[in-house]
Formats: C-alpha cells, structure tokens, sequence
C-alpha cells in the first residue's frame, strides 16, 4: 500500500529551462539582406531617399579588410581578433537583394506577368549584390530605382546638364537629387516608368516567397495556402518552375535580414483582415533554413495610434510588423515622424539606414531570447566556457548609456543576451544560454 | 527352547508398544522439510550490475557491491555502495534540439544501509530435472545518493576567461524499498536478483527548488557466503 502511494507520488516533475543556441548554428558573419520595397506610388519620395542613402548603410558594414581580414600571421590574427571583438561589424560578409511588396503582378507592373521584384522574384541585375561588388551602391541605386519604385514622370524633375558618364560601368552621382535626366543614365532612356506595383502591400508574403524562390526543397506552404477569408486552398504566386530563381541568396549558416520599407500595413493573404497576429508567417519563416530577422521601416504606431499616416495604413495591419519584429527580433523604424508644429515629414533614411546597419551589426553580438527570461537564472556558455555577467562600468541601464565591461548583459528592448569586450563569442563559435522563463514552466515533462 | 521363548517374548514386546508414524497429509506441509542452504550467522557479499532504465532523461547502468549479515534465516542487515554514469536519453537530446531542457540529475553514485526481511525460502523445480533453492526477500533502508545536473552552471567561473563549464553536483537523502531473490548455487554461492526503487529528495540548485523523486533499477549480481560462526 505505502509502495503504491509512494510510486503515484512519484511523477518526476522537472523544473524546466529553455536553452538558446542549441537550434542556431551560432553566431555567423554571413548575413543575407533582403529590402522589401513598396512600390506604390506614394512610396517615391522614401524610395529615392533609400537610394540616395545607401551609402551610410555599406558604411555600417564596410571595413577596409573587409570580411577577408587577413589572419595569415600570429600578429594579423591577434590584431584582426581585437577588431573583430570590438567592431564586429565591419566583418560582416553581406549580400543584398530587393523585391517589392507586389505580390498581385498582375495588378501593376511593367507587364501582366511577374516582373522583376514581383512575387518575390529579385528586382535588377545582378539581382544580388556581395561586397565584393567594385559598386555596391550603384548596383543597389539601380536595382530599386530602376525597378522597383514607382516614378510618376510628371513629378520627376528635370535636370538638362546633368552628365551620365561615357564608362557604364562608372558609378553615377544624382547630385542629391534624383531627376530623369540620372535615371535614364541609370536604368536606360524610359526603363525607370511603369514599375508602380499593386495598392495591396503584402511585404511578409512577398519576403516569405522571395525566400521560398531561393531554396532547393521548398516546402508545400510555398505554392499553395490556406486562404482564411473563405478556407479554401488557393495557389500562391509561384510553382515548381520557380524554384532556385532567387538561387544563390540564401548562403548555408547565414542570418537573413528583411527590411521592409513601406507607408502602408501588411495585407498578406495567410492572414485575416482585421488580424495582427502573425503566427502563419512565424511557422513559415521558421522553416527556412537560416534564421530570420525584420527590419520594418513603416508608419509610426505608438500607444495603438497611427501618429503619422500619409499613406492610409490601418492600424492592425501596422501592428503586425511590431508582432514580426517581437516574434523574430529586430528594429521598428518610423517612416515618418512629427516635427515640434506637429506636421509629419519623412524621417531621415540616413539615420534610419544606420539603425539598420547597427542592428546588423547587433546580429553578431546579440542572441535573441524566444521568451522573455527570469533574468536571475541566465547562465551562458560559449564553446564549453562559462560567460559571467558583464559589469557596468560607466552610465546607467535605465539612461541607456550603460558601458560594459567584458561579459554579457540583458536587453529587456530586444530580449536578447549581448556581448561586450572579449565575450563576444567568435564567428561559429558554439554558443548556449540556458534561462528559466519569467512565467514559469514552459512545458511539462511527461512520467 | 531358551532361544525360542526369547524370539516370542520380543516379538510379543513389540506388538505390545507400537509407533504409529501416522500418515503425512498434503495439507500438513507448511515448510520446506529440509532447508539446504542456510544464511543465518552469515557474512554476504557480492558484486551486481544495474541498470536505472526507467527513466525518460537519463539511462544509467551501475556497478554495486553490498555486504549483508544474516542474524537470521529470515533478518539481516545489510551495506550496499554503487556507482554509475547516468548517460542522456535521445529523448533529453531531442528536447535540447527543441530548446527545452529539464533540470534533471544523473545518477553518479550511491551509499545506503537497508534492512532485510526474508519472509520466504523454497524450491522449485526447473523443466522437472533439477531442484533450485531461493528465498524472496523484501529491504528497507536510508542512504545518500551523488546526483550531477544536466544543465551546466557558472558557479564556479570567475570570469578571467578560461572558465570551463562545470556541472552542480548534489547529495541528496534516499529511502531504497527493494523486493529481490537469492537463487541458491552452492553452499557458499548465489545468484541475486533484485528490483529497487529509490526514494529521492532532491533540492535542485539552479531553480532552487526541492522535489520528491522515484528512480526504479533492476540489477542482478552474484553474492558468496562466509563460513557460519558456529
């Protein structure tokens, strides 16, 4: 009788914690960059702005070494290890395509078919540019002005002395501005008209098949879905003889990163109208076979209110790019912002754009949490060596201008461990953080 | 005549004082009539192999070694050491895989002392061509048990960069039941078979929390038999 009591008492509860490293391939200094641009055409005016401030955006990423920092010698290496721990960005091996928000081609675009950057096919060519490119900018400036931003010609200036150089192959400065005059240099006399894509912004649909275009196996979710407004099974943009068109843009072991840039909500298909959650997509993207993080420069939406809204977003289709971003990480940037008279005006992509490159960079020395932690029980370990809690050496958490000493720290923002100093773990280096989730037991363990 | 009168009178002393051995009914037979292997007064000691299978996070098999004093045929008690490696589970890796981890222990080693009540000793028969002689017995007991986390702490890292990993161990106060078998080979020899289940409280370091656990092993090992004292 007591054996009986005693062996029903006896269910093994487990205290359970969570561990972050085991389902990543750890941290990596490759990072494949997806824009997904809104081609409507009330997006001109941030468009030509992305272009013409590219170039603080490669300057993020952009080391003279580059990410083939020499390591030939003991001193190179010692050297190169301290740059690489303290301005691991400027490590990053990038690459860089973009596609639109038009899922719907037959709705806009130079043809009834699939354009380029239609249907998450990639816009220009090359359509994806490495850093070893001699132009990154150029390439980038032509591969979404050329193609995938909506220019109304009657609202383009004109500048007549502008110059386009003889060499093709010569970077083109627009001189601040973007004219006719630079785009028919750019893209070719009238190939810049005709590129407005479909009213219906679907950027996370349009990212997930420009994703799904890129892999050899894609899975079944790519040509067919669910459709939830009627729950019939609809085809999606693409079939079989889509697959590997976007091939060579996702790199094994890479992190991905989506920038969507656009003034408009989210009108994905997978989802409800009305609904902001974003559940579909995370099981979706979460079969991809790299990680993936957003970047989303949209419509501010602060307290559940549009501040600023040129382009008629509503609110729950805003409110799903802060779900993307708080199931996967990343950065939310507002497109627009209200000066101290309370008029909107554009933000200033220069600095939304090194946002960007600092969250890239951040990739490297950040490892996002999948639930929030009770921060007590964090214990982290790289390569079998135990990581202690970084001192702060200066400033405060609470003013946001902590210093750290060497170790890693919470970040409440992003829920995520960072690194700082000598911790920052190395390029695939084996990384694992174990931590209790704040509320509890993530699951039970069975008998 | 002497000789003949002799003959007759023993005869008739015989007829005269019988023994009546009676007849021996099935149902009169309550023990074993003749007990041939005898622990009483006895040292026991022997070497097992266990194996603690029942468990969804760690496997582990162990290496035991006890010495029992039999007061008696039927009380002795009894010292028992074991050690072994509980090694994880496909299933703990599948969980880590997942991003899950238990807080679980593995088993690293062992010290109890246990009571031992032999209530049954018998024969059986095996395939009708030979006779096997076993007792079954019943132990309780206390002890302590060496438990090692799964999950690697920083406890004991200070930071000066060549901090390896470490994982918490415990000791932690069990209470063994076991129900087992002695399968009698010679006078001084046996087989011993034996199911336990060991009650364990564990106070686990990284939640900082306690908790009742069961761990149920199976072992079977050989024990050999000192000389009686008388």
């Amino acid at each position: 009788m007591l054996t009986v009591a005693l062996l029903m008492l006896g269910c093994k509860p487990y205290e359970v914690f969570l561990v972050s490293g085991a389902e990543q391939v750890g941290f990596t200094n490759d990072a494949d960059i997806l824009f997904v641009i809104d081609n409507s055409d009330s997006m001109t005016d941030e468009a030509e702005a992305l272009g013409l401030n590219f170039n603080t955006f490669i300057g993020k990423l952009t080391s003279e070494e580059g990410a083939n920092a020499s390591r030939q010698t003991l001193t190179d290496a010692v050297s190169n290890y301290l740059r690489e721990t303290t301005d691991i960005g400027l490590f990053i091996d990038y690459q860089i395509a973009v596609t639109t928000t038009t899922n719907l081609y037959d709705q806009g675009g130079v043809s009834p078919g699939i354009d380029p950057g239609e249907a998450g096919s990639l816009a220009g060519s090359p359509s994806i540019i490495n850093r070893f490119e001699p132009n990154v900018e150029s390439i980038f400036q032509k591969n979404l002005l050329c193609e995938a931003t909506c220019f109304q010609p009657s609202q383009v200036p004109s500048d007549p002395s502008f110059v386009c150089p003889a060499d093709p192959e010569a970077s083109v400065d627009p001189g601040g501005q973007v004219t006719q005059e630079f785009l028919d240099c750019v893209c070719g006399a009238g190939e810049w008209r005709d590129h407005c894509g479909a009213g219906d912004e679907q950027p996370i649909e349009a990212a997930f098949l420009s994703l799904c275009r890129a892999i050899e196996n894609p899975p079944d979710d790519c040509f067919a879905y669910e459709d939830p407004e009627d729950l019939s099974e609809k085809a999606t943009q693409i079939n079989e003889g889509d697959i590997l068109s976007n091939e060579g843009f996702l790199r094994e072991n890479a992190i991905t990163l989506v920038v969507i840039v656009t003034d408009e909500g989210d009108g994905s298909p997978r989802i409800l109208d009305g609904d902001s959650e974003v559940d579909a997509y995370e099981r979706l993207f979460s079969r991809m076979p790299n990680p993936v993080r957003f970047a989303v420069v949209a419509p501010p939406y602060h307290d559940r209110e549009l501040v600023c809204n040129s382009g008629g977003a509503v609110p729950w289709a805003v409110e799903r790019y802060q779900n993307l971003i708080t199931t996967f990480g990343g950065a939310f940037i507002d497109i627009e912002a209200q000066d101290a008279n309370g008029a909107c005006a554009p933000t200033d992509f220069s600095k939304n754009l090194e946002q960007i490159g600092d969250l890239l960079n951040q990739l490297s020395t950040v490892f996002a949490l999948s639930v929030v932690p009770d921060v007590s029980t964090i214990e982290v370990f790289v390569d079998k060596q135990a990581i202690l809690e970084a001192p702060i050496l200066s400033g405060t958490i609470e003013a946001g201008d902590a210093v750290y000493g060497d170790g890693w720290s919470y970040d409440s923002a992003y829920n995520a461990v960072s690194f700082h100093g000598t911790a920052v773990p190395g390029f695939n280096a084996d990384v694992k953080i174990y931590y209790r989730p704040v509320g509890g037991n993530p699951r039970e363990i069975p008998f | 005549m002497l000789l003949l009168t002799s003959l007759i009178l023993a005869s008739s002393a015989y007829a005269d004082d019988p023994v009546d051995l009676g007849v021996l009914k099935q149902s009169d037979i309550r023990v074993v009539q003749r007990r041939l292997y005898s622990q009483e007064d006895r040292l026991e000691f022997g070497a097992h192999l266990g194996l603690l299978p029942f468990d969804l996070i760690t496997f582990t098999p162990q290496v035991l070694l006890n010495g029992t004093w039999h007061f008696s045929e039927s009380v002795a008690l009894e010292g028992r050491v074991g050690g072994g490696y509980g090694l994880s589970t496909a299933f703990f890796e599948a969980l880590q895989v997942d991003g899950t981890v238990p807080e679980a222990y593995r088993y690293l080693g062992s010290a109890d002392v246990n009571f031992q009540w032999t209530p049954s000793y018998g024969k059986v028969s095996l395939l009708g061509k030979r006779i096997v002689h076993t007792d079954l017995y019943l132990s309780v007991g206390g002890g302590i048990t060496l438990e090692q986390s799964l999950i690697p702490s920083d406890n004991n890292a200070d930071g000066d960069g060549n901090d390896p990993a470490t994982y918490p161990t415990i000791i932690v106060p069990s209470i063994p039941i076991a129900i087992g078998s002695h399968v009698f080979l010679s006078q001084s020899s046996a087989l011993r078979f034996e199911l336990r289940d060991t009650m364990l409280i564990e106070h686990r370091v990284q939640s900082d929390t306690t908790w009742f656990r069961q761990s149920l092993g199976v072992s079977a090992g050989i024990v050999f038999y000192g000389k009686a004292k008388n």
